[in-house]
């Protein structure tokens, strides 16, 4: 095990040589926060759902950006399954975490929107909302496997099966939930959340508010995935502790 | 028994399922706690609606699906917690069977418990709610079917991983419930549109979706199965 | 016109305390893992 020694004394000489927070992720939040500045001051709002649609900006770039990670995830775990690379593991572990941070968002901003504009706090017909929720579940339920799987190889061997099995579940879902939602309610024509019509000033504040939520979620993951890898070094090195 | 060449897929996943209920018949605990839980569910939702407001007939559908579920979850609790003692599953893994076979005769062994609790519960289920005996029935029956073999394939996974896994009795509803969705879904809008009286015609878009779910995640999972055990 | 400004408020405060809630985990994660390999080091 002498290159984990080795690696363990680099660490020990200078445990912070790629830390977790760094000007990345602090760029990253500045430009998010610029984005909520811009949409709250600087946008006007939305004629027939009033001040509302604002939530838009960071409820759909939520939704992109998690539909993104949790599919990092899953093309990762492949990866990870098939040429057994570590690496792969914890960028899936990563992204999965990250993910379900976004798709929480989605979920709370969601009925917090959609009662205003629909009038319930939830709504089943709502295909991408509903979803999003059993998405919400299949990403939780992996992270609590990783969590209760000790030895790293299995770990990563029967998360990248559950990541796999669940990226094949989502077609069917999405297929069941449109099929359960066009019997029981045509799309609200209306007032249809998704997609107001976006004059110019909108439409600019949606794709920046898109580019920075991206940024800012590709900086998180980048940043969980340094921790991740401070984590295994000192889990190996108790591994190591404790068969000296 | 005198075999010259290790029996194939088939055959080996039938001894496999064969060894289990043999196992199960002996004690017959799942069974009977699958059995009690199904009989008191169906006695307590019927009394837990106003009879005035929604007729039993329209509880129906609902409750099947709710003691289909949860009396599946108990029997695969067990599929491979049995293996657990004594480490069973290493002599599984040492015959000459291939992996395949044992998750296809676990597989086998949790779907065939299910269908006998089902061949309680149905029965059970026309009689407390008052279901007219017929055709729809039938049907009904054959959705039921459908359904099972699309949770057994999901649960049977799930169970030997979740058996692996500190959390076990968390992991396995955990794991599985997600999966079940589709399913659900699919079958219960179908069965309640027989119960109904509408024509098999009708339903037919919900069950193609249930049998595609049954092949892909069959398939699906008897490729998996062997990442589930150790190298 | 739906006067909806205490929605909008809302959805960005519940939206910013998911996002703050997840960094601050990962920052005090990140610390315990740091100073146990700092004292590993000793």
């Amino acid at each position: 095990m002498t290159s984990v020694s080795q690696s363990a004394a680099a660490a020990s000489v200078a445990p912070t040589t790629r830390p977790v927070f760094d000007w990345v992720l602090g760029l990253a939040i500045a430009a998010v926060a610029a984005v909520y500045v811009r949409a709250i001051y600087f946008t006007p709002a939305e004629a027939l759902q009033g001040l509302a649609q604002k939530i838009y900006y960071v409820h759909v770039a939520a939704a992109i950006d998690a539909y993104v990670a949790v599919s990092i995830t899953a093309l990762m775990s492949l990866v990870a399954l098939w040429l057994r690379d570590q690496r792969a593991d914890r960028l899936a572990e990563s992204s999965a975490e990250v993910g379900i941070v976004f798709l929480s968002v989605v979920l709370t901003t969601g009925p917090i929107w959609g009662h205003k504009i629909w009038g319930t706090w939830w709504a089943w017909w709502e295909m991408r909302l509903t979803l999003t929720l059993f998405l919400w579940f299949v990403v939780a339920a992996y992270l609590v496997l990783r969590g209760a799987i000790e030895d790293d190889a299995m770990r990563a061997r029967y998360s990248a099966v559950l990541a796999i099995l669940g990226a094949l579940l989502i077609p069917f879902i999405h297929l069941s939930v449109y099929m359960f939602a066009a019997r029981l309610h045509p799309m609200p024509v209306v007032l249809k959340p998704s997609q107001p019509s976006l004059p110019s000033e909108m439409l600019t504040t949606f794709v920046l508010s898109v580019c920075a939520f991206t940024f800012f979620c590709a900086a998180l993951i980048r940043a969980r995935y340094r921790y991740g890898i401070l984590r295994d070094l000192a889990a190996s090195l108790d591994a190591e502790g404790n068969a000296a | 028994m005198s075999e010259r060449r290790p029996p194939g897929l088939f055959c080996a996943a039938w001894l496999v399922a064969r060894k289990d209920l043999a196992i199960e018949y002996r004690t017959r605990t799942a069974f009977f706690s699958a059995l009690v839980f199904a009989v008191l569910a169906l006695t307590i939702f019927y009394f837990t609606w106003d009879e005035s407001v929604i007729s039993p007939n329209d509880r129906a559908p609902g409750v099947l699906w709710v003691v289909l579920t949860f009396s599946a979850l108990l029997g695969l609790q067990r599929s491979f917690g049995l293996e657990e003692y004594d480490r069973g599953i290493d002599a599984l893994l040492v015959s000459p069977i291939g992996r395949e076979s044992i998750y296809l005769g676990k597989a086998l062994g949790n779907l065939l418990f299910l269908c006998a609790i089902q061949v309680i519960a149905i029965p059970a289920l026309a009689l407390f709610y008052n279901l007219p005996v017929g055709r729809p029935l039938l049907i009904v029956t054959g959705i039921v079917g459908l359904a099972m073999i699309g949770i057994v394939a999901v649960g049977t996974l799930f169970s030997a991983m979740a058996v692996n896994t500190r959390l076990a009795e968390l992991l396995l509803p955990m794991l599985s419930l997600p999966f079940f969705v589709p399913v659900l879904m699919n079958a219960a809008q179908a069965a309640t549109k027989i119960f109904a009286g509408r024509p098999v015609a009708e339903v037919w878009p919900w069950l193609k979706v249930l049998i595609a779910f049954d092949i892909v995640f069959v398939v699906a999972c008897t490729i998996a199965f062997p990442f589930t055990l150790e190298e | 016109m739906i006067d909806t400004s205490g929605t909008f408020i809302a959805g960005y405060v519940v939206a910013t305390i998911v996002y703050a809630a997840y960094v601050v985990s990962l920052w005090r994660r990140s610390r315990a893992v740091a100073r146990k390999l700092e004292r590993r080091a000793k």
